[in-house]
Formats: C-alpha cells, structure tokens, sequence
C-alpha cells in the first residue's frame, strides 16, 4: 500500500508541484492549504508530513507542536529563510528533517525517501538481484540456479556490497572490512579481488559497480 | 527646574531655616547664661554671709510682725527688704510681708525639680528669677527681678531675625551672581551642541577654562568623535550595501534574463509542436540552480559578515548534510552530464556546527566541481569518520584550478565585489565562503591537484 503523506502548504503553485511528484513516485499525498485545518488533522494515518513554516515563528511551528503531541509521524519542515535558528527550532519541536527554499523536486524526494526508508534489517539473510542470489547465512552465492564458487574474501566483499545496496563504499572501509591486515591488503590488492569476483559472477559482475573517486556500489536494479 | 530657580529655592528652602534656627538658639542661650549667672552669683553670696543676713532679717521682721499685731507699727525704712530681691520658704511662703506671691509659672518650674526659673518681661526688658538654694528655711527660695540689655526682648529677637535672614537674602544674591557665568557658559554650550547635532557633529564644541563644564564640553567632543567614527562606519556599510545591492540585482538579472530566454524557447517550440530543445532547457535548469546558490550564498556570506553571534552550532551529522547536498546537485550534475557519487560511513558522524554554513560549503565545493568539470567527468563526495573528527573530500576529474589561482583562494579572505564575478575560471564568491567556514569552525581546508588531474578539496575537523 502507498504511503499517505500529509502536506500542509499554503502556495497553491508550489503544492500543487509536491502533490505531482510524491504522486508520480507513487505515494499518496493529502494536501492541505490551511494551518489550521492541519492542526485539527489527525496525523496518526500518515506516515509522513510535509509542513511549510511559511513565515517564521506563524502557525507552522504550532501544527508541528500539534501533530507532535499526537503522533510519532516523521515530519519534514520546508523552511524559506536560510537560518539556522528556524531549522533548530523546528527540529527541537520535533521535526525529523528539513529541506529550504529553493529546492529540486529531487532534492524533496531524497528526503522524502530517506524518511520512509524502512528500518534495515540488522539480519539480512537473502538477498537477490536478477540472476543472482546471496545467501549470507549458508555463505553461498548462487548465480541462475547455479553455484559460484567464491573464495572468503570474495564472499566477504560481495556481502559487505549488498548489505548496503545502492550505496557507494569506499575502497578504503572496504579494505578494512574484508582483507586481513596481517596481510597487508591494500587497495590495489582489494581492486583484484573484485575484478575477480565480477568474473565469477558473469553478466550479474556487473552489479558490482565502480564507483570514481570512491570504490564499489551493488546495484540492485536491471542490469 | 532651572537652575537659578533651584540655587534660590536650595537657599531660602535650608539657608534661611537654618540661619533663623541659629538666631533663636542663640537668643534662647544667651537668656539662659543670664539666668544661670544670675543664680551662680546669687548662690556665692547667699553662701557669704547672705544667707545668715537674709534670715536674720526675716526673723527682725517676723518679730515686727508679732508686735504690728498688738498695736500700729509705722514700716521702718530698715525693715523692709530690696524690692527687687525676694525671699520665699521651703513652701513658696514669702517669708516677707511686703513680698508679693510667688508666680504660679516660676513655682510650677521649682516644684518640677528645676534650680532656677525665669519669667521674662518687656518694656524695659527684664526677667524675674526664682532660685531653689541648696538649703531649706526661710531664704531657702529667692527671686530676684533683674534688668536685662534691650537685646534679650522681643524687639532684640526680631533685629537678629531680621539681620539674619538680610544675611540670607546677600547670600542667595552672591550665589546667583556667581551662577550667572555659569549658567551663560551652559547656555553657550547648549547653543554649541545643538548647532553641531545639525552638522553631523563634524566640528567640535568650543572648550571654556578648566573646570567642569569645560569637562563636559570635552566629555561631549569625545563623544560626538565617537558617533562620527561610527557613522562614517554605517555611511562605509550603507555604501557597501548599496553597491551590494546593485551588483546582487546585476548578478541575480543575467542568470534570470538567461532562463527567461531558455524558458521562451522552449515555450515558443511547446506551443508550436515542434521538439523542446533539451539544451536550451538544461541550460534554464543550470541558471535556476545558480540563482538558488548564489541567494544561499548571500545570505551566508552576510550572516559571516555580521559576525560570530549568528553562527548557531548544534549537533548534526554530517551524513545527512552530504546526501543533501549531492540531492540537491543531482539535476544540475545530470544536465551536465557529470557523474556524481557519495558515499558516508554506516555509523552517524556527529559534528558540532552551524549546519547552514556548512551545507553551503561543501554546496559551493560539489557546485564547483560539477560547472567546472567537463561533460562525462565525476565528482565524488566523501565522508569519513577519522579519530575524534571526520574528513569530508569533495574529488573531480575536471581541469583543476592553476597554481596561481589555488594559491590566491588560500592566501585572500573573502572579500566582497572582486570575488562575487560570474565568470567560468574565477572561483566567486563560493570557494571564499568555504573558507571562511572552515576559519571559522577552525576546520582545515586543502586543496590539492591528484598528479591524474582534477581537484580534491579536503575538509577536516574534530566532530
């Protein structure tokens, strides 16, 4: 099910903006013009709030005291004046996170979805992508239904990737998580071990994506 | 209240009281000695021989009395006593036929315990004086009536009354004489500093002699230097923020003129069904994302201008601050098609600043390495937490910055006009604000050229 975000925002333009993207990304936005009305709004239905402070220290700042006192909903404010006075109050009162004017509507989005993020899982068993399966608990990787062979360090690079999916990871925690110090791993040593996972991997290696300036990302989408 | 109607109202309101005041103790007192001497002298002689002649006296004229009783008795001039001088016994009784009854006023002033009691009369001025002696019989109280000098009368009292309060009157005259030098000077003075509030106090007030007011004439010359630093101060800022305002509306209408002409094409191409060019459209996306940086950038830059009391630190983590940040460079970064990646520790990396600011500077950090890479190259941000501290490194892969020019961003602090320009190669008003931000949160700021090109900006501080 979608989730419903409550946005409370006076600028017809501007939320009829939001409205567009959170729908267009799949959500399930109630947008609401008055302060007032967003006070009287029981939040507990929603699973995010977008609130306009509009001007400092108005009604915004009251609803967010509001939907604090009822519920434990993540709020984002939207705040116009670049001062941080206003962004510590709000997170003061509550507020899990900001986003000033101006702003992309990616940028919104972002915040939006860092928000939602489901709690990840400290155990995570299972993960697959495409072709691919990873099983962190038996330790084994299985690529089309067929088993890859990986040596521990392979194994212990790929895991550390798809436990954080989407995410850069530098070469450097890389090292210190998966090659023994004893050893001497440097980096260099790390980029071999990767162009050697990849190859067992076949076509799926590719997820195994190089990232400049950085190190490695897994990437759970199409290849 | 002015200042001669209070030296007069000081004068007659304590002056005068006093001097009155002084004039009748002083009168009294001099009464008092009278009585006192006239009963210390009394007393001596009573005590030589006075005392036995007094009350032989009163027994001759007692015995007079007894015989005057049994047949008629012509007075003898020998036994009648001083008609000033009285005797009276233990019980106020004239211890003397011709002695007239002791007043009430003076037996009531005994009776209450005093030695000697005065009732004074006038026209001559004279007191009548009754005196307790230190012995009981029949001279034990006597009263004598004695004149005194005109000054110790009603009439004496008013004269010294009168005198004093002349005395009083010259006195208050002198004052406001003397005052009114004094009061012309303050005048002066007054005249001075309001002719100067007009001028800007640009001149100074003419100083007088030594004394006070020329103090205060000086005090306000001291002053008035005060409020022309600082309004040459405000006039400075006011100019600057003038020329601030003029060059921000110069920097904010080429970038908006711009969009404006990309946003009409692509109008113009919409409304008549032809294909929106893409470019032109970027290029409206890249100017409305200047326009957004160069505000922020702004408003920065006048919160560090206007000091450390509007830097608000608190705790943030810098995680949150860096995916932000690329968020927000992700349209721009796309149009340009430049690569941009970052990556944060798994664990919160807490630091403890004013988080606008430093949002702004790895802002205008990633900002720069995206406008001036070239199309296919990369930026990376990364954060990483180290010992007690992080290092934030914003990477690319674009031409770098010269020598000369890294140089000058390192030595310069940020300095209004010059460094605002818009220009492809300067570094503007971005890379300054990076700096002051570090200055000010005493974070390091490096930058280096990768010998594989590019520029990494290093960011280190303690969390």
């Amino acid at each position: 099910m979608a989730d419903r975000i409550l946005v409370v925002e006076d600028d017809a333009k501007l939320g009829a903006q939001i409205v567009e993207r959170l729908e267009g990304e799949g959500y399930a936005p109630t947008w609401l013009k008055d302060g007032g009305e967003a006070a009287r709004t029981d939040p507990r239905p929603f699973s995010l709030v977008i609130l306009d402070l509009m001007l400092p220290g108005t009604y915004g700042m009251d609803v967010l005291k509001r939907i604090r006192t009822a519920s434990d909903v993540p709020v984002l404010i939207l705040t116009a004046r670049d001062h941080p006075a206003d962004k510590v109050r709000g997170l003061e009162l509550g507020a899990d996170d900001y986003v000033t004017k101006p702003f992309w509507p990616e940028e919104l989005l972002a915040r939006v979805k860092a928000r939602l993020r489901r709690p990840v899982m400290t155990r995570v068993d299972r993960v697959a992508a495409g072709e691919l399966t990873v099983d962190l608990g038996a330790r084994t990787v299985e690529v089309g239904g067929e088993a890859v062979e990986l040596t521990k360090v392979e194994f212990d690079l790929l895991s550390v990737l798809v436990k954080r999916p989407g995410q850069a990871i530098t070469r450097r925690a890389l090292v210190e998580k998966v090659l023994d110090p004893e050893k001497q791993g440097t980096e260099r040593t790390l980029d071999v071990h990767v162009s050697r996972l990849r190859k067992k991997l076949g076509e799926e290696g590719k997820r195994v994506a190089t990232v400049w300036g950085i190190g490695y990302r897994f990437d759970l989408g199409e290849t | 209240m002015k200042l001669r109607a209070r030296l007069l109202l000081t004068v007659f309101g304590i002056a005068l009281p006093v001097v009155v005041g002084l004039t009748l103790f002083s009168f009294g007192a001099r009464r008092r000695a009278l009585v006192e001497s006239t009963y210390e002298a009394t007393v001596q002689r009573m005590e030589d021989r006075g005392r036995e002649r007094c009350e032989a006296r009163s027994e001759r004229i007692e015995r007079f009395e007894e015989r005057r009783r049994g047949r008629r008795f012509r007075r003898t001039r020998r036994a009648r006593l001083r008609r000033d001088r009285h005797a009276y016994d233990a019980d106020y009784q004239p211890s003397t036929p011709d002695a007239p009854p002791l007043a009430d006023g003076l037996r009531e002033s005994l009776e209450g315990g005093e030695v000697a009691a005065a009732e004074w009369h006038e026209d001559p001025v004279r007191v009548t004086i009754a005196m307790r002696m230190p012995w009981d019989g029949p001279c034990s109280v006597l009263v004598v009536e004695r004149g005194a000098g005109p000054m110790l009368g009603w009439p004496g009292l008013l004269r010294a009354l009168g005198l004093s309060t002349l005395v009083a009157v010259l006195t208050a005259l002198a004052a406001l004489l003397a005052l009114g030098p004094v009061v012309r000077r303050v005048r002066r003075l007054t005249e001075a500093v309001r002719a100067k509030a007009t001028d800007g106090y640009e001149d100074d007030v003419p100083v007088e002699g030594k004394d006070e007011i020329a103090e205060l004439a000086a005090a306000f010359n001291h002053a008035s230097a005060e409020i022309r630093a600082s309004l040459r101060d405000l006039r400075a800022r006011d100019e600057a923020m003038t020329r601030l305002l003029a060059s921000t509306t110069h920097d904010i209408m080429i970038p908006l003129t711009v969009l404006q002409g990309h946003l009409s094409d692509a109008w113009s191409s919409a409304r008549a069904g032809e294909p929106v060019d893409a470019a032109g459209l970027g290029g409206a996306l890249e100017e409305a994302h200047y326009l957004g940086n160069l505000m922020r950038n702004l408003s920065a830059a006048a919160r560090m201008d206007a000091g450390e009391a509007l830097l608000t630190r608190h705790d943030f983590d810098l995680r949150e601050v860096v995916e932000r940040v690329v968020a927000r460079h992700r349209p721009i970064a796309t149009e340009r098609r430049v690569t941009l990646d970052f990556a944060v520790p798994e664990d919160a990396v807490v630091a403890h600043a004013d988080s606008t600011l430093v949002e702004q500077a790895l802002s205008n950090l990633v900002s720069n390495a995206i406008r001036y890479n070239d199309p296919e190259g990369n930026v990376a941000v990364v954060l990483e937490a180290e010992a007690g501290g992080f290092e934030l490194r914003v990477m690319d892969d674009g031409p770098g910055i010269p020598e000369e020019e890294l140089a000058r961003v390192s030595e310069r602090r940020f300095r209004g006009g010059e460094a605002r320009k818009r220009s492809p190669t300067g570094l503007g008003l971005g890379l300054h604000i990076v700096r002051d931000v570090a200055e000010r949160h005493e974070w390091e700021l490096a930058f280096e050229s990768p010998d594989e090109g590019g520029l990494t900006v290093r960011l280190t501080g303690q969390a």
